[in-house]
């Protein structure tokens, strides 16, 4: 079953419910419409190749449906001449996506895509978010130990702005206060994963972190068949479910996180084919995660921290004993954050993230605790106008990193202009370091209308 | 009490809130009324100086009726050699010339007179032949056309013909002229032209000159002339006085603007000319460079001031930086522009010329113009003026330290007059005797040659047959009889000759013609060509046999000029030599009084007229005009300005500049030998209504100042690097702009231009020095009065002021029953009640933030925020709606009783989804890119009061508000660094206690930041902060936050104030 389809049930039931008020004004008072116009240039630093020239124009649409409630749309249309990113048109791998979350796309160069289309109604206390929207949970910038809720989007593997990278799945949200807490509930019957780029795109993943290498001996001279995901299709069954209570207690900002839901990543699960060779048939897993975070802050100082522990969680297992070619280990991540803000304008952030997971097989490719320290430091000028920043993402176990530096000046109230640098360094069989050969300077503008 | 607190500002606040519409009707005006100049149409006519009604010009006009005269154009021959005129050659080219002449369309052929045309009246044996000069095989000239013989022969019969000498042929022989007139005098221009062209084409033998005048060639080429002195002397003015205005101000908008409004006056009053169907005269030219300076005048005193304000209030939003200017500036700007227009109307109602009479009017409705563009298009026009940048020559934190070097100039120049007071009135005494005893010199003289350069051909050409001839400048005397055929009458003819003998005694005529000429001429031919019988016969039947044997061989219409077909009038034509009005001034009278003598019996009658005679009665009324228009402009501009500083003594003080500046200009024309003519009589009382202006604004500042400061020097001081550097240029642009004139090529023009350029440079000088040095001696009392105490006998005065005490004593003792006065409180106390200020349990509302830079850039934001509280804890959000960049940013602050306990702040992105904990800011920290605090967020126009020790520092009028100053000085070092702020100081307005200006020190003592409270409203009974504005000192930027839809009584709900609403958003 579609889950828009769901989710238009569930809008059409909500519209019965009690709480709604009658719509009042005209129609061109309830409606409002606004968008962003993005263009951006990525230059690569190796070849002075255009990595992309995004021409990204996203019009935001809200009206008021009383009774209804009040509705959000917000559309993408992105052209990218330089066509690097996705070469191509998309095949089979664009099956990572439920067909209701999938982008239409327009020759090699254009997609268009439905970034969020949600109702929101208040019934007495009870806040409902219906349709495709983004759900972030968690307290850590950029690390995924709870915000694991939408799957993300690596045309450019980790590099945009957070909001971009993930993709909004059609939900059913609600928040209910309970006494001092607030419970959030999400039914997510949209099954779509993780959108990793096809091999001749420029972030397409080569690290043996997430890319099987099949053992010489099994593959001996005979073909490697890698199939198309094989992304579970079961309304209900194979819906994520998940549940939120977060609470304000003596100036601590706590949640409680417990999501039922499918690992994001396919599962390379490797089968020896007979007389050599072998096939991959990647599969999604579902898994129980359960966590929760903190945060407090102590004059210029902010803590943060998140942890979770996954129950069922894969990696890669590269030792052709291993009769699937993958591990079964429950996970345990946390991050702690220490953020300083002085005089308003400076933040520096400090991130500590650690994945534990079970004793790892000797074909493993990731350690057993894997840690990566995160650095931010920004600061705003000219009134924040303008906003400098560095971001350090490294990887103690591989040596390998990422570093972004970023200026952003709004030169007008609706004009953003920007100009970045991202390296990859280190290790090359790192998640950052596989794509040294990516490092590139930005340059873009972002016009709001 | 808010910002706009006073009507004036009220008003500028209204025009400069519809400054878009007002920005496009002004601009519509000017198209609109720009579009009638290409239909204004060239008047260089002399009797366009006349009055159409006049009887000179009426008189003249029914002359010219019966006697076919039209104005003509005059082509002299002038030969240098020894035969004069009477070679073959130059006979040929009289020829030739007046063959080519009498084709010209615009030129009647019949009435083209020249040697080529005329005839001889000769004598034969049975009677007279009336032949050409030029007849070929003739019966008296029998000499080849071409031969040297025919020249003798004509120079002979010349000789013989006393009615041709110097009239057509000079009397040595040495010049002739071929007289053309022109059928459409309107188009003399162009048959000027023609002329001027044959003339070049002509085959002109060596030792002859030709030479082009008359009036027709006068009107002719005078319309080009002025047209292409306009063309050169406007765009130069323009040019003189934008660099006069960027030197002023060094500013785009300091230039610009004041061309637009130069462009609104200067279209309306040539407009309004066009639409009228009122004629572009000669003089016209010089209105438009008068417009401009008068435009540009106003533009200069509010820019002054605006720039003024903005030093002062570097903080303040430009529109209110205009309102202020225009506040500030309307009053004088409206005096002076009333005063100026009231010399203009002046000379319109003194002046007989309709040139200088709609001089006068349409420089004033220019002026009205100027006026209402200044008091609308300029605030409206500065207003949307992108930036708002603060030029250099204004550029000082410390007001009273002139920067610039027009403001050090005129610092040390009003130092030098307050320190020698006496020594400049006994200048001033002296340059008044002067002027008093110049003005005794003048002569008052006018001629319409003069209106040429000396370089021109046509003023060459004009002195040229002047002196060869008899004179091209014509008074003609018309004698009218009772009955037809009376003129056969050799008695009336006897009364003709007499007048021609009389006119040739008087100066400057050489000649005199009538029809007597003819009749002498024709009588000794029929008596052999006896020299003895050239004289007037007895019998007038033999008078009649005269003229019958001329038509037998003569044309009958050669004798038009000279009399009417009946024989009942006849025109005698004196030939005077040139055409000024000290000549014409002794002629018309002379003549005028013999014809009451000589023609005062009933049957004939004698009339002045011809040129002459019109000429002299339009200049005759100039000295008296002039002498009229003076007193009256002198008059209606004290009148003016004794109604504006209602005091006597003020008005004789802010008049004695431009008395002086008046006599002064006398004393140059008189020792100058410059005539009273028609541009230098308009002069005076426009250089009253110009000069004044410096001495109202002077006495107006000076008034300002002594009334808030006293009359001491050093208040006398401060009006010189202000209005002093404001009246410089002001000086300067209109000295400047009539400056222009004289680079004009209309003499005329060139010396109104300088008069008034000297005048207006007296007016300032005396403005600047006798008007200060004579307060400072005589210091009047309407100075430092205040207006109900003045005009107010001392009688009415004591029981008002006493009534007033009383009223006063009684409303304070029945407030200080309920409350004690704000300004009898401790600083504490008036915190204190700053602090309980109702503000409202629960708020709802919108507001803007206008961030701007150094650099006029300008960000808004718009949000919406509510505000509740919680017990002793507030709790506030706030939701970003504009621009889209950062809308849903939301940001959430729980604010503790205890100052011990931090806030907590959340902050939400959309970019990150994700509601982010932060830290509490430092109180003094910036809040999110504004320049107000987090502290002043969060107080709302409120204040700790555990922060500060407060003291009452005394009261202090802001926006027109006594306010109770109080500074705090922050109770500890924490305290002092966690605001930033060594100091504050608040001027507490007691009627809401709310601080209407706020200034903050920062921890080194650095005046950082100043708040103002431009609005405020009560809103569901509570006192509310509608805009407040700060502007940040170090750093030039500036945060105004304006609120609306503000609520105080529609619920909010509790659940707002959480981050799950912060995440949802509105």
């Amino acid at each position: 079953m579609q889950p828009s389809l769901v989710i238009g049930g569930v809008v059409s039931a909500a519209a019965l419910l009690p709480g709604a008020t009658a719509a009042q004004g005209s129609w061109t008072d309830r409606l409002d419409w606004r968008g962003i116009v993005d263009i951006e240039l990525a230059i690569e630093t190796n070849d002075r190749d255009l990595q992309k020239w995004d021409f990204v124009v996203e019009p935001e649409i809200t009206a008021d449906l009383a009774p209804l409630g009040d509705l959000t749309v917000i559309g993408r249309l992105r052209l990218d001449p330089a066509d690097a990113l996705e070469p191509g048109q998309r095949d089979t791998f664009d099956n990572v996506r439920s067909p209701a979350s999938r982008r239409l796309f327009v020759g090699d160069a254009a997609d268009l895509e439905l970034r969020e289309f949600f109702l929101d109604r208040y019934i007495d206390d009870i806040f409902l978010r219906l349709g495709k929207q983004q759900i972030v949970w968690g307290e850590a910038d950029g690390l995924r130990v709870l915000d694991i809720v939408n799957p993300f989007d690596f045309r450019e593997f980790i590099l945009p702005e957070f909001e971009d990278y993930r993709i909004p799945l059609w939900t059913v949200q609600a928040e209910v206060p309970i006494g001092p807490t607030i419970a959030q509930f999400v039914w997510i019957p949209d099954r779509t994963y993780d959108d990793v780029p096809e091999a001749d795109g420029t972030f397409a993943f080569t690290s043996p972190r997430v890319v099987p290498r099949p053992p010489d001996i099994l593959v001996g001279g005979g073909p490697v068949i890698v199939e198309a995901p094989d992304r579970p299709d079961n309304f209900i069954t194979d819906d994520d479910y998940g549940v939120r209570l977060t609470a304000f207690v003596g100036g601590w900002d706590l949640s409680a996180n417990y999501l039922y839901h499918f690992q994001d990543q396919s599962i390379p699960f490797r089968q020896a084919l007979p007389g050599g060779g072998v096939r991959f048939t990647p599969r999604y897993e579902r898994t129980h995660t359960i966590g929760g975070t903190f945060t407090n802050a102590f004059g210029d100082f902010t803590i943060r921290g998140e942890a979770a522990y996954s129950t069922d969680r894969f990696f890669i297992d590269n030792d052709a004993a291993n009769v699937d070619g993958v591990f079964e280990t429950g996970e345990f991540g946390y991050v702690l954050g220490l953020d300083y803000q002085y005089d308003a304008d400076l933040l520096i952030s400090g991130q500590v993230f650690q994945s534990i997971i079970e004793d790892p097989p000797l074909g493993a490719t990731r350690d057993q605790v894997d840690t990566n320290l995160t650095l931010l430091v920004e600061q705003e000028f000219l009134n924040d106008t303008v906003t400098a920043s560095g971001l350090l993402i490294q990887s103690v176990n591989d040596g390998d990193g990422l570093f972004q530096a970023a200026v952003e000046y709004q030169w007008r109230s609706n004009v953003i202009l920007r100009a970045g640098a991202d390296i990859f360094y280190g290790n090359e069989d790192g998640l950052n370091g596989q794509f040294d050969a990516a490092d590139r300077i930005t340059l873009g503008v972002e016009i709001g209308f | 009490m808010v910002f706009p607190e006073t009507p004036a500002q009220r008003v500028f606040w209204r025009i400069t809130a519809w400054r878009w519409p007002i920005v496009i009707l002004c601009l519509v005006l000017i198209a609109g009324t720009g579009a009638f100049i290409p239909t204004l149409v060239n008047d260089t006519s002399a009797d366009g100086f006349i009055d159409a009604d006049d009887p000179a010009l009426v008189y003249r006009e029914r002359v010219e009726e019966i006697f076919g005269l039209k104005d003509p154009i005059v082509t002299a021959v002038i030969a240098s050699h020894e035969d004069g005129v009477f070679d073959p050659e130059t006979l040929e080219l009289v020829s030739w010339l007046t063959d080519r002449i009498e084709r010209l369309s615009n030129v009647d052929p019949a009435r083209v007179t020249s040697l080529a045309t005329e005839n001889h009246v000769v004598g034969t044996f049975d009677g007279m032949i009336v032949e050409e000069f030029f007849e070929r095989d003739g019966d008296h000239f029998r000499a080849p056309l071409d031969s040297t013989e025919r020249g003798v022969e004509i120079r002979a019969a010349i000789e013989d013909f006393p009615l041709y000498q110097g009239s057509l042929v000079a009397r040595d022989g040495s010049a002739t002229i071929i007289i053309s007139e022109l059928i459409d005098e309107e188009a003399s221009e162009a048959t000027y032209d023609e002329i001027m062209a044959i003339v070049a084409e002509a085959p002109i033998p060596g030792g002859v000159e030709v030479h082009v005048a008359g009036e027709g060639a006068v009107a002719g080429y005078l319309a080009t002339y002025i047209a292409r002195d306009a063309q050169r002397l406007n765009p130069i003015a323009g040019l003189v006085i934008t660099t006069v205005l960027a030197l002023a101000f060094f500013s785009l908008r300091g230039a610009v603007l004041p061309n637009i409004l130069v462009l609104g006056t200067v279209a309306a009053s040539l407009g309004l000319m066009a639409a009228s169907e009122v004629s572009f005269y000669v003089i016209t030219n010089g209105l438009i460079v008068n417009l401009i300076g008068i435009a540009v005048a106003g533009s200069i005193h509010i820019f002054s001031q605006y720039y003024e304000e903005l030093r002062q209030r570097p903080d303040a939003e430009k529109r209110e930086i205009v309102v202020r200017a225009m506040a500030g500036m309307w009053r004088p700007v409206t005096l002076t522009t009333v005063t100026t227009a009231a010399g203009f109307l002046a000379l319109a109602a003194s002046a007989e010329m309709p040139p200088i009479r709609y001089f006068g009017l349409f420089g004033a409705l220019g002026i009205g113009a100027a006026w209402v563009y200044s008091m609308t298009l300029l605030p409206a026009a500065m207003t949307l003026w992108p930036r708002k940048r603060l030029p250099r020559p204004f550029r000082d934190t410390r007001k009273e330290t002139a920067t610039d070097l027009s403001s050090r100039f005129m610092i040390g120049f009003g130092r030098v007059v307050l320190a020698r007071p006496r020594v400049i009135l006994g200048i001033a005494a002296v340059i008044t005797v002067a002027g008093v005893a110049g003005a005794t010199q003048i002569v008052a003289n006018d001629a319409r040659i003069d209106n040429f350069q000396s370089s021109e051909p046509l003023y060459q050409a004009d002195q040229a047959i002047n002196r060869a001839m008899d004179g091209t400048y014509y008074l003609d005397v018309m004698v009218e009889t009772a009955d037809r055929e009376d003129l056969h009458r050799p008695e009336n003819l006897r009364r003709i000759e007499a007048l021609q003998d009389f006119l040739v005694t008087l100066p400057h005529v050489n000649g005199a013609t009538s029809v007597v000429d003819y009749i002498k001429q024709m009588h000794r031919a029929v008596n052999e060509n006896r020299i003895e019988d050239y004289r007037l016969p007895d019998d007038p039947l033999l008078i009649a046999q005269l003229f019958f044997l001329y038509n037998a061989s003569g044309d009958p219409t050669d004798f038009q000029e000279e009399v009417d077909y009946n024989y009942q009038r006849a025109l005698v034509r004196a030939n005077v030599d040139n055409g000024e009005y000290l000549t014409n001034r002794v002629l018309v009278p002379a003549v005028e009084r013999y014809l009451v003598e000589e023609f005062d019996e009933e049957g004939i009658t004698g009339t002045v007229t011809g040129r002459v005679n019109v000429d002299y009665h339009w200049i005759n009324g100039i000295a008296g005009n002039h002498a009229w228009s003076v007193a009256l402009s002198f008059g209606a501009v004290l009148l003016m300005v004794v109604a504006v500083f209602r005091s006597a003594l003020g008005g004789v003080i802010a008049v004695i500049p431009v008395a002086m500046s008046v006599l002064l200009v006398y004393a140059v024309m008189g020792y100058g030998g410059v005539w009273l003519g028609v541009g230098t009589s308009m002069f005076a009382a426009i250089a009253i209504g110009l000069g004044v202006d410096f001495a109202i604004h002077t006495v107006e500042r000076i008034r300002v100042l002594a009334r808030q400061q006293g009359l001491t020097d050093d208040v006398l001081l401060k009006l010189f690097p202000s209005t002093g550097r404001a009246l410089l240029f002001n000086f300067l642009a209109v000295a400047l702009g009539f400056g222009v004139l004289v680079t004009s090529d209309v003499p005329p023009l060139i010396e109104f231009g300088a008069l008034v350029a000297v005048a207006v440079s007296t007016a300032f000088l005396a403005a600047m020095t006798v008007v200060p040095a004579l307060i400072k001696l005589v210091r009047p009392g309407f100075l430092t009065q205040h207006p109900q105490e003045i005009d107010m006998p001392e009688t009415k005065r004591a029981p008002i002021a006493g009534l007033g005490l009383a009223m006063l004593i009684g409303t304070g003792l029945a407030l200080s029953a309920a409350d004690a006065p704000a300004q009898t409180l401790s600083g504490l106390e008036v915190m204190q009640r700053v602090e309980a200020r109702d503000d409202g349990e629960h708020v709802t509302r919108a507001f803007t933030l206008e961030l701007t830079d150094r650099n006029g850039s300008t960000r808004v934001e718009e949000t919406v925020g509510f505000r509740r509280d919680f017990g002793d804890e507030r709790r506030s959000i706030i939701f970003y709606t504009e621009p889209t960049n950062v809308r849903g940013t939301g940001f959430l602050t729980f604010d503790y009783p205890n100052p011990g306990v931090d806030d907590d702040q959340w902050l939400y992105l959309p970019a990150l989804r994700r509601v982010r904990r932060i830290s509490a800011s430092d109180r003094g920290d910036y809040f999110l890119g504004t320049d107000f605090t987090y502290e002043e967020i969060k107080q709302e126009q409120k204040v700790e009061l555990s922060d500060y020790t407060f003291e009452a520092i005394g009261t202090e009028m802001v926006d027109g508000v006594e306010t109770v100053v109080v500074e705090g000085i922050p109770v500890n070092e924490d305290i002092a660094d966690e605001l930033r702020q060594s100091r504050a100081v608040w001027r507490i307005d007691p009627d809401i206690w709310m601080s209407r200006l706020t200034d903050y020190y920062d921890i080194n003592g650095n005046h950082v930041r100043t708040v103002r409270l431009e609005r405020v409203e009560r809103i569901d009974g509570i006192d509310t902060a509608m805009q407040v504005f700060v502007q940040n000192h170090l750093t030039g930027h500036s945060t105004r936050l304006t609120f609306a839809d503000v609520d105080y009584e529609a619920a909010v709900d509790a659940q707002l104030f959480s981050q799950a609403r912060l995440r949802r958003g509105l």
